[in-house]
């Protein structure tokens, strides 16, 4: 088509057409919609549509057309919506672009109305549904919630009934007992008797404790101390307890701590403790046969930041998939039958998770049945910084502690008494404040162990008293609270007081000596010891084990004269001799510290080399002995039969 | 002329395309909706790494489908802006699709994903939607208080050059 034919095609008062060469110059237009300016410039240079279209003029074929409907134009002083058909036509030999505008804007701006209604009203459907959808789901989700709270409620019902049950058969078995004590005389049947009123004590003791736990982390009242402690002799202490329970199933219970699990971690202990305990004794209670084995090792580390993982397995009687999706959830146990034969509320595991939950861990557990459940959960802990301090009294000042007691129950009181006697402490006892207040101003004590709650004058009101009354002298000896009712707001009372530690009734003797030992010392007890190994090749024989330590004790001292004489005298044949005859009581007290040097001392005295650092290593060695020692003396006393 | 790219505007209607477009070249904003019919131009020249790019942008009136569109729009782009209503899962279901399909189109041209509207959710309600978007990597906007708009349109802008 010639230029001409387009014209006389197009020409209407409502097309314009714009002939331009295909590097963007005006050659021609026809002036109907708009005109541009005299000097106006290059097309592509001015008119972006166009700028953007070139390469596509560019590359259009000779007598093809390209065409682009409903543009929003505003060009010079026309505005309206115009289609654009370009062409390459032949003019004059030369290849150009015609550009044909056709106006528009009265059908497209009345398509704007139409589309524009039709757009509003499928959003508006579309959101309309949106919000039907959310509806649907929220009353779900409420109908989910109703119904598991139907469900948690029907199940603490049942809960109920089963810990009263479960609380009501001890306590009348305990007074069946006792009334039975109170007739008998026999000294055999008497100690029997004790012995079942001990058991189901403790039995029921697990049941409040747990029953108390669960109502305390539901209400968020449950708090977490972060403080430095040995994981090691955590779970060495721990362990030992299931090593001699586990013989007597015929069950082999063994734990490890990888060695790059560092020495003192901050945290809670208690809590630590009370989670090891629990699964060790789902295990043991689950196993009848096997082993049960605890493994602790570094999960992951970064900085002073470090996540520990425990795992604890056993070859019991595994668990379901069904039931394993459940053990978690609390009043729940694995099966009826479940709690039938093995008893129990159905809580432990609820508390672990969580206790664990809590410290911002998880707990995982895979299980099969037949073959073994293995519970694995990672916590983490800030690696301590600490040091265990040196000790700065000696053993003697230790032994010779007096003690005031204050407690008005009398049982509590027989415990207490009894106990302070047999660790060799001297003490004693009034039964209320003012009765500390009075013994206070007669006589020096080295500890005060308080109840918080006693007629007339109690735990509170005694300490707030000495505080505004007593001198230094008398404010620095170290107080000891027992309360039945441990939470936040009473250790924040108490720790306003300044008070050393703060306890939980019922009165664990291991515990309250652990914390005397602590104070005195001023670092865990056990923490230059594991008693681990001796407690698994005794078969936790009581008796063997405080002999071992004894003889430690005993004979070491003279075991390093004899060391240094022979130093002295240059024998190192019989230095290497006696080195080597003392590194198995190392073993036996688990004293790490003293074996790595024992074996530096063993290779130098084989190799002739580094003579001059004997002494050092010797001395070293010494005073980690003797450091482990002030330690084995008070543990000793845990050992007594 | 010259450094010139055509920049389209692609997504289904109502997304916010020309809110994002006025506030990337006007730095301004209505909460009230006008549909687009046809095809708007608007030019912005940006620098990219010390380079001046001009950039032509064509906000196109949106489609549930690109291929409801005219070819010539699509002809001869340089990169595509897809845009999608995070309130509105009809604006994205079909986006793997849809993606492709442009891919298929204009092969080697540069999509940039933009998830606009973010100003109308809370954090917590913006995490669970992101993370159940079909495929990654978008862009979340608000044409409304400019947030990210600009980073969408340079973030094309250096895949260009």
């Amino acid at each position: 088509m010639k230029l001409q034919d387009f014209k006389s095609k197009f020409l209407q008062s409502w097309v314009q057409f714009v002939l331009m060469d295909e590097k963007g110059n005006l050659m021609e237009t026809c002036n109907t919609l708009f005109s541009f300016p005299e000097n106006y410039g290059n097309l592509f240079d001015e008119i972006p549509f166009l700028d953007s279209i070139s390469q596509t003029l560019a590359d259009l074929k000779l007598g093809a057309e390209v065409a682009y409907p409903c543009i929003n134009v505003e060009l010079l002083d026309f505005k309206g919506f115009c289609d654009y058909v370009f062409y390459k036509i032949d003019y004059n030999n030369q290849h150009r672009i015609l550009w044909i505008l056709m106006n528009f804007s009265d059908h497209y701006t009345h398509l704007i109305d139409l589309q524009q209604q039709r757009n509003e009203s499928v959003i508006q459907k579309e959101l309309l549904e949106i919000e039907k959808k959310n509806a649907i789901l929220a009353g779900e989700l409420l109908k989910y919630k109703n119904e598991e709270l139907k469900r948690i409620q029907k199940l603490k019902t049942a809960f109920f009934s089963k810990v009263s049950h479960e609380i009501r058969t001890p306590i009348n078995g305990i007074l069946g007992i006792a009334q039975l004590l109170r007739e008998n005389k026999d000294p055999e049947t008497v100690e029997e008797y004790a012995g079942i009123i001990f058991e189901t004590s403790k039995h029921l003791s697990t049941i409040v404790n747990d029953v108390l736990d669960l109502s305390k982390i539901e209400s968020d009242k449950i708090s977490f101390e972060k403080i430095s402690f040995d994981i090691r002799s955590v779970v060495s202490a721990v362990t030992a307890a299931f090593v001699y329970l586990g013989k007597e199933k015929g069950i082999q219970v063994i734990s490890n701590v990888w060695d790059n699990v560092p020495k003192l971690i901050v945290g809670d202990q208690v809590r630590i403790s009370q989670i090891l305990y629990n699964l060790l004794s789902n295990s043991l209670k689950f196993t009848k046969e096997g082993k049960i084995s605890l493994d602790v090792q570094v999960h992951s580390i970064q900085g002073d930041q470090i996540e520990i993982r425990f795992e604890i397995k056993d070859t019991g009687i595994g668990i379901s998939a069904e039931n394993l999706a459940r053990i978690f959830e609390p009043y729940e146990q694995a099966t009826a039958d479940t709690t039938r034969n093995y008893g129990g509320t159905g809580l432990g595991l609820h508390i672990v998770q969580q206790l664990i939950k809590r410290q911002n861990g998880s707990i995982d557990v895979a299980s099969e049945p037949d073959k073994g459940t293995t519970f694995t959960f990672v916590i983490p802990f800030e690696i301590s910084a600490a040091e265990p301090s040196k000790v700065t009294d000696d053993t003697s000042i230790n032994r010779n502690l007096k003690i005031l007691v204050g407690e008005d129950n009398p049982l509590n009181q027989k415990i207490l008494t009894e106990f302070i006697k047999k660790w060799g402490f001297r003490h004693e006892t009034v039964d209320n404040g003012h009765g500390v207040i009075t013994k206070l101003g007669q006589s020096a004590f080295d500890l005060i162990i308080l109840d918080y709650k006693m007629p007339e004058m109690d735990g509170l009101e005694t300490l707030q008293f000495m505080r505004a009354n007593f001198g230094e002298e008398i404010n620095a000896i170290p107080v000891i609270l027992f309360t039945g009712e441990l939470d936040q707001a009473i250790l924040d009372k108490f720790n306003k007081l300044n008070v050393r530690s703060v306890l939980n009734k019922p009165i664990e003797p291991k515990l309250l000596l652990d914390t005397i030992a602590k104070i005195f010392y001023n670092e865990p007890r056990v923490s230059h010891f594991d008693l681990h190994y001796a407690i698994e090749m005794t078969d936790g024989n009581k008796m063997l084990i405080h002999d071992m330590i004894d003889i430690f004790i005993t004979t070491m001292p003279e075991e390093f004269q004899k060391m240094k004489e022979l130093l002295a005298h240059g024998d190192l044949a019989a230095l290497r001799k006696a080195v080597h005859k003392v590194k198995p009581n190392f073993h036996y007290m688990g004293i790490r510290k003293a074996r790595k040097i024992l074996d530096l001392l063993e290779k130098d005295l084989d190799s002739g080399k580094h003579k001059a650092q004997l002494p050092t290593k010797i001395n070293s060695l010494q005073q980690i002995t003797e450091a482990a020692i002030e330690r084995l003396k008070v543990e000793k006393l845990n050992w007594v039969n | 002329m010259g450094n010139s790219k055509k920049v389209i505007l692609l997504g289904n209607f109502g997304v916010g395309k020309t809110s994002l477009v006025r506030q990337y070249v006007f730095r301004k904003f209505s909460d009230d909706y006008m549909t687009t019919i046809g095809v708007r131009i608007d030019k912005k020249m940006v620098a990219v790494n010390g380079q001046e790019v001009s950039m032509i942008i064509w906000d196109v009136a949106g489609e549930s489908t690109h291929q409801k569109i005219p070819n010539s729009y699509k002809l001869g782009a340089h990169g595509i802006i897809y845009v999608i209503d995070v309130l509105r899962p009809s604006t994205y279901l079909s986006i793997e699709k849809e993606i492709s399909s442009l891919e298929d189109l204009l092969p080697n041209v540069p999509i940039v994903k933009v998830a606009n509207k973010i100003d109308l959710l809370t954090e917590k309600e913006r995490i669970e939607i992101v993370n159940n978007l079909p495929l990654n990597d978008y862009v979340l906007c608000s044409a409304k208080n400019g947030s990210n708009v600009e980073d969408a349109f340079n973030k094309l802008a250096e895949s260009l050059i």
